[in-house]
Formats: structure tokens, sequence, C-alpha cells
């Protein structure tokens, strides 16, 4: 069963998908089903011997190009839709141990080209208004699968999140004329405290309002609102940027960080969005240690995010993690 | 909206084809000289 279901309280759609409830969880690595499928080894999902880089649709989607029927009838106050849409899987390896921070720079290039063209490519679709690739990474997060991936959802809507960026965006550049991420990066990098890494095409900041800990955003320094509207040089900035902060990451409590990263990029509902600006944001959960921030009463119930933190001081410790590291990724561009 | 130079790794070789159960599954390769790849750091490596 999926569909979409109106929230007319929070005015947002939540997805049902029970069949996902099936999906297989943390299999051992001789059944990974991201592996490629050797010769004489089980099937799985990629059916070549060797692979670079492999794109396929979920087995569990939770929206769908040709989405069942609703299971139940909605009313006007609370409509129902088919779940249409898209939600893929992006294999960044053959190998099945690691993470995308042990990916050398060229093969993060090549993901970021195959980023830029699934984007473009989902972002075509008549029914797609919304394209967003993220990563899911560390059994904290809920990773059912510990192969490197990350995923691709193309919603049929604006989500909530991007659709409050989208609606700041627009008063923002209606009152001052400016870029709102062009404005707030440039109040970052005049005042330095939060930059922990800059390249000549991109800065990672750990935000002025950070919502989690060690939450880090990547902000290209021209405006633009998709990653194929990159240039080839600025597309080289974000390889370095994301291997910096990734190094950074692994070494700041001496194990692989968990993460969620998110690629939030121009909505492609046919609207201009002339105002949004292409952006990453990392959120691990860790706020030591050995302790994770939960989202609980304020978060969950109140969506009132608390931060134990001092973003400055949280920023001034991912510079000072493998600085020689940061250096040297730099001086690869 | 690309900017100046096209990016060489856009000249990717794309194969589409479809599972048993008829999902799409693309597959993205690159010629070596695009490629130029150094074996992939281990994980407690820090060289980039």
């Amino acid at each position: 069963m999926s569909e979409l279901r109106w929230n007319p309280l929070l005015g947002e759609w939540i997805i049902t998908a029970t069949h996902r409830q099936d999906r297989t969880f943390l299999p051992p690595k001789d059944y990974c089903p991201l592996c490629p499928t050797r010769p004489g080894g089980p099937a799985t999902e990629i059916d070549r011997a060797d692979f670079d880089v492999v794109v396929f649709e979920n087995r569990f989607p939770s929206l769908q190009p040709r989405p069942p029927p609703p299971a139940v009838k909605g009313s006007e106050l609370m409509p129902v839709r088919p779940s249409i849409g898209a939600c893929e899987v992006v294999v960044y390896t053959p190998r099945h141990e690691g993470s995308l921070r042990d990916a050398p720079l060229s093969r993060l290039r090549r993901l970021i080209a195959v980023w830029a063209e699934r984007t473009r490519q989902l972002g075509d679709r008549p029914e797609v208004a919304c394209v967003f690739i993220f990563e899911n990474k560390g059994e904290a997060i809920g990773v059912t699968l510990v192969h490197p991936h990350g995923q691709i959802y193309a919603y049929p809507r604006i989500p909530p999140v991007l659709a409050r960026e989208v609606a700041s965006a627009e008063v923002h550049r209606s009152t001052t004329g400016g870029c709102l991420w062009c404005d707030v990066l440039r109040e970052e990098r005049a005042d330095g405290r939060r930059v922990i890494f800059e390249t000549d095409t991109w800065t990672a900041t750990v935000p002025f309002f950070a919502r989690w800990p060690y939450e880090v955003h990547l902000v290209p320094h021209r405006h633009v609102g998709s990653l194929f509207e990159l240039t080839a040089r600025e597309r080289d900035g974000l390889a370095v940027t994301l291997k910096a902060l990734l190094i950074k990451y692994d070494g700041l409590f001496g194990f692989s960080l968990p993460y969620i990263m998110a690629i939030h990029q121009r909505p492609s509902d046919g609207d201009a969005h002339d105002g949004y600006h292409l952006h990453f944001e990392f959120y691990p959960p860790n706020r030591t240690e050995s302790k994770l921030k939960y989202l609980a009463g304020s978060e969950a119930g109140a969506g009132a995010f608390i931060n134990d933190t001092l973003p400055e001081e949280t920023a001034a410790r991912l510079r000072e993690v493998n600085p020689r590291t940061a250096e040297a990724a730099r001086s690869e561009q | 909206m690309r900017g100046d130079v096209r990016d060489p790794y856009d000249d990717f070789d794309l194969t589409v084809s479809q599972l048993g159960d008829g999902r799409y599954i693309r597959y993205y390769d690159w010629p070596p000289s695009v490629k130029e790849e150094t074996p992939e750091a281990e994980p407690e490596t820090d060289d980039v």
C-alpha cells in the first residue's frame, strides 16, 4: 500500500508506504543486495560482476512512476492522492566496505556527474516537482544497508522543508532584492568564526542557526540552483569540500561519523524559483562521542530545535580536526 | 546556464537495462582517460 495523505493541520502531504516494512534489514556481507553479482554468488540487485556507479529504482519505493490507486478514500478536508514520483538508489562503489569519505576525488567527481544527470532527468518529468538527493549513513541514522550508497526521491510536490526555504527566499528577495543564501554566506565569511573549510568556489560552515551540534552546510559561492548548473571548476571545488568535510567528520571522535546528507536544489515544479540557491546540509546525530541528539518533545512535538552547543565552538573544533588533510584536499583542486 | 568548460566527467557511457521485475537500472561508465583513478583509500587513511 502506498499513497499520499493530506495533513490539513500542518498543510503537508504524508507518504504511507506499508510495503517498506518488509525491506532488507542489515543483511550479512555475503548477501548484500548492493554488491555486484559475483560469479557463483547469490544474485544481487546489480546484475554485473563489476561496475563504477550504478543507479536503480528502489525495490521498496515510497514514490513510484506508476503507483497503485490509494487504498482508502479521502475527503475534501483530508484528500488522498496516488504516490506518484520516483525513488532511486545510487550505489557509489562496488566495494562493500568503507564510506563516501574513502572515495578518491575522481570518484566523487563521477558521483557528482551522476547526481547532476539524475537531477536533470527526473526534474524534466512533468509529475516531478522536486528532486531530492540524500544519504543516510550509519546505524544510528537507521540505515538498513551498510554498503556505501545514497538515494534520490523525486517528489510530486515540494516537500515541507524546501517549501519553507523557497518561501523564505522569496520574502528575502522581494524585500532586499538579493539571494538569501548569498547574503547569509557573505555574513558567514565576513565573520569567519563558523567557517570550517573553503575553496575558491565553495564554503563549509556550521551555520549561525545550526539545529544539530555538528550540522554543516556547503554553499557554492556563485548563485546557482542545481548541480547541473555547476561549472567543471565548481564541481572540482565541491569534491574537495565534500572530501575535506568527511575527513574532518571521521576524525572528530575517531570513528566513522553517522550523518544525514541532504542536497537542496531548486524545485522543478515549473515555477522559476530564481532566488533558490543550491546547497548541501549535513546533520550528524552525535552531540558528543557517546551521546546522540534525539528529536524529543520540543523538536518532534513543537518543531522547535534546541541545540546544546554553540556553533562557534563546534566549528572551531571541526576546523582543528585534521587541518593538514584539509590543506591537502584544497591543494588537489 | 552551465559554465565555460564542458565537464569531462559528463562524458560517461550510460547503459540502461531492466531487472527481472521490470525496474530500471542505469550503469555509468567512464573512459580510463577520465577516471585516472588511484586505488581507493583505506578507511584509516587520510590521503586525498
